[in-house]
């Protein structure tokens, strides 16, 4: 029933869409199309070079061309992943034709901005992530597909919480504000990064990643450069899936999974938390003859649960070799392993293309996403933080079925759990369409334009509850905000391509213009009822009720113009060259173009002829060397930085500032500086330079390419402090931004594949590699943004993590006269921090370097291997020699006294008293008790590890054989099962070890690998159906 | 296509917001620019003017030690304590950048006042005046604040220049704050006809009671000018007081309540909000005492059921020195210091309830009374206003001056109006036995020397904690045998009441006596670090630092 709805949906669609063709029929051509394997190619595009005739084969492989002229013609036969045959014919024919499976794929086609250009032509540096690479894994998000995937691509989820933005960084740090890349879906240009962070983030993660054809990253600056001020952080190019010439296929893909904690952290238990207790504080709380029978809640047990995730999808694709089409709708739901966490999505897409005539083609991408996220509080206050430190001698429930009152601790994190509402919801619609129009042959040009809004909902509802003791609220609290984007983008481009001899020129020039408009507010108010289900702003007395009230309007615009040649001679020379000016609002008057030129060359050393003359080099199959050089900027810059404009809320984050006068007192508006105006403030800019080296061996099997680079941004955005008593506040507000300093990224990238398709049994091996050395050079005298525990300053890397040393633990009042002087009340157990500046004492001056929050390198492998209908694949992860500044030990459970649970490490404190009389003092761990020495102070003591190898996913799948599956009229059957997060090694003690970025207000990647008690990450096990009509 | 491609990518200004351009240019602007040279004065979240000067005034003086949860607490106040003190000390290099907001709003006023007056209509022309006249009483209290402790200071008398300066001659800065008061006076209305929306908006009594105070420093600095600057504080502190603008409320402690806001006796008050929010309030917390207990507490005082809970930060804890200063049975003891067995309103839930005060981390031994006499405020309850500047203060100042210039009958009246009203303020009920009748005494000594011991005891005594101490300590320094130096190094180093320790860690150490050296260069505050450094060395740093 359902297939024949979608049939019909199709075939209306396709009778608006087709060009009736003229008939004037002669000879019939037909045959069937097979597989080396010998099975039939289902899809193949048979056409008749020169002419619009064309066919594709059916579920047996069979074609039939009628129509075709008399006379000698040839016949094309095409399919994507398959060489392309060619074939003459002559009058009627019957040809049964065998196509091979291209393996070699370097023939395949890669999207850079504004066009596209052969793999086997690139002089830049590109990444391609491609559905291949997907194909038989199961990927939750678009971002995750970049995981490991993309060499030279550091991705880190900052969160496992369903929904959540990750952070990708691009070859390093080249900025302290934002560092995201910039996102390109279909040629749109998505929502801009530095315009909001928190629930409806910038990036790719609302696209259904199913619809995914290919993703491209554009990691050097002579790729990047056609994107100007946005290209310093690389670019991301998605391509979605577009219909291919063919019969009408329907693909169904259907997951199940189950997911739960990954990994736990161990805390006291009751009987633990009350012996410790007993030992360290005077009150003797617990009576210790009752502490064997005392029950233990686990409160990390409470708040989470085994959790369900499905994704549904349905796509049908086709078209004639006029018009092609994609059509798919996907549902998508993870609940979240936090109880009352979770997301879902829905989506569906259209994409078509359409040749309307011999000079005509236009073709429309257009998708509609809807998601819902549901949220529990993170970090340092949040629930997994005080599920942790809970009272585990407390029931979760009271003798009425309440949720007891946890006297000590405070927060009953269930009640939390239970009583938190905060979800965001959105609604985004994209959609570009685009015409081409070839005025005489290969000049055309192309008008794209297109129209991203976004409209999200954030509603955070508490209802009224009462929790004996001060935890109770009366009234329900109700904060609802709104937020939408409006962003839109109009290029016109004309392009030329020319070939002669052993010359080929592409040229390309283009205008463009871009706006984009951000509104948002935000209110919130005591809701004058304790019933659960009033939701909504009634009743509301105005003055003494409303606790926020605020909302705010930013727009920016761009436009550009850009020009590109890419030249080749004899297939062994190419060069590219491009520039691109762009005009945007976000800069001050004098600085408001900027000209950004790249270029770059690579040689075919392979395509010489000494080089095919040489015995011992048959061995290498193609060998090509790159060099580029481009400059590129990162306008991630506040809209209004360069204007000077006072405010009374220059944070919207806090209160209106105000002051008070009269009796009764009264607030009266205080206005200060917000911005000062600055008409030299611009981009940064980065100057990067590219050598690389593609080379394949063994009939292509084994392909390899390396990449160094030496990138430079200089120009970076700061504030420059002006001495106080011109007032400049401080970094909050009222500081001009300015250009100043430069940074230094450098680094190589190393990728290598090895496949093996020639029997039956297939494999493939691909593992990258990346390293990046990040360097401060020169502040000049500018403020970098502040951040909590790590610092810049020049001729060190960013992300450094600033504190003390230590050195161990006094063992007796001897060592702590021995040793420089910590405070007044040190005694035997403190921690000992070490003397650097040998003064004779420890104070802020003793800090140091302690670590570096991004990792040295950053790598994954895949492992492939088919035999006969099964698949396996498994895909690994990890990065090496960062460090996590463990918050989450800190702050949290390494609590010394004991007001609240702590981890289970305390159990070995040193000084406790042992069974046989003695003391513990062999031990890492402090005395308990107040922590007079601050113990708790920022050092090494709370850093560790961060390094992790990770078995992402496994999957495991077998393909139904043929000859079954048609007998079920299907052309495909496959059954899989995946799991997610099986094992990872690490030495860290936390719940994950892969720690991105805190998404506060304001967060900067300097606050960057910091463990503040983020959502864990979940094991996941599913199974999957996929089938194709 | 140029121009209207300029067009495009020029967003002129971010809707809502208001261009600083044009700002300035109404009676309005104006109004809500000379709120912001008010606005430190409220002890606000973004500038914590009352806590750094508290730390400047008070940690710097023999009346207290910063205290806190132990001795790594805001270990940057502690240096000050510690005499310590470099020219990266945030406390000194925030004061510093406060005062100088305060100017910079002020500036902003007198700077726009031409213009805005060029366009203002009647009404509006009176409005701009008044805001001027406020602006420049602003500027003087900023300033003053910055000369007595860091001396000779960049004289920045416009808001845009960003032309660098050196630092002038203090006396210049003297000279400056003189005019501008003067105007000031002349401007505002006096405190008594201040409309009730305006209380705590500057009058012309509370500029020329800076004035009076502006001229007494000036005769400590320029001995050789000093009868006439006495005289000249005396005639101005005179003025002020014959002018019946202000007037000592009948308790000493109503200033400590929040019925004192706004009182006759209030000069210069940082007015805080009817409803305490987020961004207030931080002055009770830094000093209200750092634990209570709830709970039954035994006479040993170890077996303490119920555990102490976290209250205030705890800093600025009185010295031993400062409580030996009072006359015994003094009734502002009790009003200004938690003694042990003292207990304290806390307002932590709906209920306020009397709770044991823990002396076990005051370092020596005593708590602040005054800012949280009526509990600790709950997050919706009102706070009380920082008294900066009370009436009590003019009148001694008045008293001094006069002392100096042999008019001891004004010295002893206005003495005599202070200690009356001391006299006449009850004890608590729980310290009616400390009370001694006639205490303080009648002080009939016209003798000038004994007479001036006597009004400098009376000043630290009265305006105990108030944050002024360092400054009169240094005032009087090497002056008829004065010595800041031994003074400072005596107080500090005497060990507090050894009480029984109120704790409920089964660890904890006796109170230990410290040692502080004071040495010359202390007399004045670094320039800040950062402020040497960001100006390319044109302001120069104090000496020895």
């Amino acid at each position: 029933m359902k297939k024949r709805f979608f049939k019909r949906l199709v075939a209306a669609y396709l009778l608006m869409s087709f060009i009736v063709l003229g008939a004037v029929a002669q000879v019939t051509v037909k045959g069937t199309i097979k597989e080396n394997s010998g099975a039939p190619l289902i899809g193949a595009t048979v056409m008749i070079k020169g002419t619009v005739i064309g066919t594709v084969s059916d579920l047996e492989g069979k074609y039939i061309l009628m129509n075709v002229p008399e006379g000698k013609a040839l016949v094309v036969y095409s399919m994507i992943g398959y060489k392309t045959i060619t074939q003459e014919i002559d009058g009627n024919a019957t040809i049964d034709i065998k196509m091979e499976e291209d393996v070699q794929s370097l023939d395949e086609l890669v999207v850079v901005g504004y066009g596209t250009v052969k793999k086997n032509d690139l002089t830049g540096s590109i990444t391609t992530v491609s559905t291949k690479d997907l194909k038989n894994t199961s990927i939750l998000s678009a971002d995750q597909a970049i995981q490991g995937r993309a060499t030279g691509v550091l991705v880190v989820n900052n969160s496992g919480a369903p929904g959540s933005p990750v952070s990708i960084k691009i070859r390093g740090i080249g900025s302290f504000g934002n560092t995201d890349p910039l996102y390109i879906v279909d040629g749109m240009p998505v929502k801009d990064a530095s315009f909001g962070k928190d629930d409806n983030p910038s990036g790719i993660n609302y696209l259904n990643p199913n619809d995914i054809e290919s993703i491209q990253v554009l990691k050097d600056a002579s790729s990047a450069a056609i994107y100007g001020t946005r290209g310093a952080n690389g670019v991301i190019l998605i391509t979605t899936k577009r219909g291919k010439s063919g019969k009408m296929r329907v693909d169904i893909d259907n997951y199940l999974g189950v997911q739960s904690l990954a990994r736990n952290v161990d805390v006291l238990d009751a009987q633990q938390y009350a012996q410790l207790y007993n030992e360290v504080k005077i009150d003797n709380l617990f009576d210790s003859s009752g502490i064997p029978g005392l029950n233990t809640t686990n409160w990390i047990n409470e708040i989470t649960r085994k959790a369900i995730v499905y994704n549904n999808q349905v796509s049908i694709s086709g078209g004639s070799s006029e018009t092609n089409y994609f059509l798919s709708v996907n549902n998508y739901n993870q609940q979240g392993i936090v109880k009352g966490s979770g997301y879902n999505r829905q989506s569906i897409r259209l994409n078509t293309d359409s040749q309307v005539n011999k000079w005509l083609k236009t073709g429309v991408s257009f998708t509609l996403v809807q998601s819902l996220r549901d949220r529990q509080t993170e970090g340092g206050n949040g629930v997994i933080m005080q599920a942790l430190k809970s009272d585990p001698t407390m029931a979760v429930y009271d003798s009425t079925d309440n949720w007891s009152y946890l006297s000590r601790t405070g927060g009953n994190p269930v009640g939390q759990v239970e009583r938190n509402n905060y979800s965001y919801k959105t609604t985004r619609m994209q959609g570009s369409i685009y015409a081409e129009i070839e005025f005489i042959k290969n000049l055309k040009y192309k008008l794209n334009t297109g129209l991203d809004r976004s409209f999200g909902k954030k509603t955070d509802f508490q209802p009224a509850f009462f929790i004996a003791g001060p935890e109770s609220s009366p009234n329900n609290t109700l904060y609802e905000g709104q937020d939408s984007w409006n962003n839109w983008l109009m290029e016109h481009t004309l392009s030329y391509s020319f070939t002669k001899d052993k010359h080929r020129l592409d040229l390309l020039t283009g205008y463009t213009a871009q706006f984009e408009r951000k509104e948002s507010y935000t209110m919130g108010a005591y809701l004058p009822t304790a019933d659960p289900d009033m939701r909504y702003f009634s009743n509301v007395k105005v003055i003494t009720d409303i606790l926020q009230l605020n909302g705010e309007a930013l727009e920016w615009a761009l436009i550009s113009q850009l020009g590109r040649l890419n030249y080749a001679y004899d297939d062994k020379y190419l060069l590219t060259a491009s520039i691109r000016r762009d005009g945007s609002s976000r800069f001050g008057g004098n600085r408001k173009y900027g000209v950004f030129p790249s270029w770059s060359a690579a040689w075919k050393i392979s395509n010489e002829e000494f080089f095919k003359n040489i015995d011992f080099l048959s061995v290498i199959n193609s060998m090509k060397v790159r060099f580029g050089w481009g400059k590129v900027g990162n306008q991630n810059i506040d809209a209004y930085a360069y204007l000077g404009s006072v405010s009374n809320r220059p944070d919207p984050g806090r209160l209106a500032l105000a002051t008070y006068f009269g009796l009764p007192k009264a607030a009266a508006p205080v206005y200060v500086d917000k911005t000062l105006s600055n008409s030299d403030v611009g981009w940064e800019t980065s100057i990067s330079k590219n050598l690389g080296l593609d080379m394949s061996f063994l009939k292509n099997k084994l392909t390899m390419t390396i990449d160094l680079y030496d990138k430079r941004t200089n120009d970076l955005l700061m504030t420059k402090p002006l001495p106080m008593y011109f007032s400049r506040l401080d970094y909050l507000f009222g500081n001009a931004r300015v250009n100043l300093g430069n940074l230094n990224n450098k680094g190589y990238e190393y990728a290598v594949s090895y496949k093996n398709y020639e029997s039956d049994f297939g494999y493939e091996i691909s593992g990258n590699f990346a390293r990046n050395f990040n360097k401060m050079l020169a502040l000049d005298g500018g403020q970098p943004p502040l951040s909590g525990t790590t610092v810049v300053k020049e001729n060190i890397p960013l992300g450094t993590f600033y504190g003390y040393k230590t050195e161990g633990i006094f063992q007796d009042q001897n060592d702590i006269d021995n040793h420089a002087y910590q405070v007044l009340k040190t005694a035997p157990g403190d921690i000992k921090f070490k003397d650097m500046n040998k003064d004779g004492k420890i104070d802020d001056q003793d800090q140091t370097y302690i670590g570096n929050a991004f990792p040295g390198f950053v790598y994954g492998f895949t492992f492939n291997v088919s035999y006969k209908g099964f698949d396996l694949n498994i895909f690994t992860q990890g990065v090496q020699g960062n460090q996590i500044y463990n918050q989450l030990r800190q702050t949290g459970l390494y609590n010394l006294t004991l007001n609240s649970n702590a981890s289970a490490d305390l159990l070995n404190y040193w000084g406790r008293p042992q069974a046989d009389g003695t003391n513990i003092t062999n031990t890492n761990i402090p005395r308990l008790g107040k922590d007079w020495n601050r113990n708790m102070r920022f050092s090494d003591y709370y850093l560790e590890d961060g390094s992790y190898f990770r078995i992402k996913t496994i999957t495991l799948g077998y393909t139904l054989k043929e000859t079954f599956v048609q007998r079920l009229k299907m052309s495909n059957l496959r059954i899989y099962v995946t799991a997610q997060n099986l094992f990872t090694f690490t030495k860290y003690t936390g719940f994950d070890p892969e720690i991105g970025q805190s998404n506060g207000w304001n967060s900067s990647p300097l606050d960057f690998g910091v463990d503040g008690g983020a959502y864990p990450q979940a094991r996941m096990f599913m199974g999957g159906l996929s089938l194709s009509f | 296509m140029g121009a209207c491609t300029k067009e495009f990518i020029t967003k002129p200004i971010q809707p809502g917001t208001e261009s600083d351009a044009s700002f300035r240019k109404t009676a309005d602007g104006l109004l809500y620019t000379v709120n912001a040279a008010y606005w430190p004065l409220s002890g606000n979240y973004w500038i914590q003017y009352y806590i750094n000067r508290l730390v400047l005034g008070n940690f710097r003086s023999d009346d207290a030690q910063a205290g806190g949860e132990d001795e790594n607490d805001d270990f940057q106040a502690q240096a000050i304590n510690d005499f310590n003190i470099f020219s990266t000390n945030s406390p000194n290099t925030d004061f510093w950048r406060i005062c100088f907001v305060g100017i910079h709003y002020a500036n902003a006023v007198i700077e726009s006042a031409p213009t805005a007056l060029s366009a203002a209509k009647t009404e509006g022309v009176a409005r701009i005046n008044k805001y001027v006249g406020e602006a420049k009483c602003l500027r003087a209290y900023w300033y003053f604040e910055l000369v007595r402790n860091y001396g000779d200071l960049p004289l920045l008398l416009n808001a845009t220049s960003q032309t660098l300066l050196p630092r002038s001659n203090k006396m210049l800065v003297y000279d400056q704050m003189e005019k501008d008061l003067i105007e000031a006076s002349e401007a505002l209305p006096a405190a008594n006809n201040l409309a009730m929306a305006e209380k705590g908006r500057m009058t012309s009594g509370a500029a020329m009671s800076l004035l009076a105070k502006v001229y007494i420093y000036r005769a400590s600095l320029e001995p050789d000018k000093a009868e006439t600057y006495f005289r000249l504080a005396y005639e101005t502190a005179k003025e002020v007081i014959d002018s019946r603008q202000f007037s000592l409320l009948p308790r000493y402690d109503t200033n400590w309540k929040l019925i004192g806001d706004y009182s006759s006796e209030g000069i210069i008050e940082g007015g805080q909000p009817a409803i305490n929010n987020a961004d207030n309030g931080y002055g009770p917390i830094y000093t209200a005492p750092r634990y209570y207990y709830s709970g039954i507490k035994t006479p040993g005082g170890l077996n303490i059921k119920g555990s102490a809970s976290a209250y205030g930060w705890g800093f600025n804890c009185p010295t031993q020195d400062f409580v030996d200063a009072f006359e015994p049975g003094d009734p502002r003891l009790y009003w200004t210091v938690f003694v042990q067995g003292d207990s304290c309103n806390v307002g932590v839930s709906n209920k306020s309830t009397m709770q044991m005060i823990c002396f076990d981390h005051s370092t020596t031994g005593y708590y602040l009374r005054k800012n949280v006499p009526d509990g600790f405020p709950k997050t919706t309850d009102a706070i009380m206003n920082v008294k900066y500047y009370r009436y009590s203060d003019l009148l001694l100042i008045g008293a001094e001056a006069a002392n100096e210039i042999d008019n001891s009958t004004d010295a002893l009246a206005w003495l005599e109006l202070v200690r009356d009203r001391a006299r006449n303020t009850p004890a608590a009920p729980n310290h009616e036995a400390d009370k001694v009748a006639n205490v303080p005494v009648v002080i009939t000594t016209t003798n000038k020397d004994a007479l001036r011991l006597i009004i400098q005891n009376e000043r630290r005594i009265e305006l105990g904690l108030e944050d002024n101490r360092v400054y009169d300590l240094l005032r009087w320094d090497g002056k008829n045998g004065f010595s800041f130096k031994s003074v400072v190094e005596t107080a500090q180093s005497k060990i507090g009441p050894n009480y029984q320790i109120d704790s409920d860690e089964k660890s904890g150490t006796p109170r230990k006596s410290r040692i502080v050296v004071v040495e010359p260069k202390h007399k004045l505050m670094p320039i800040p670090d950062s402020e040497v450094r960001t100006s390319g060395n044109t302001l120069s740093q104090n000496e020895g630092y």
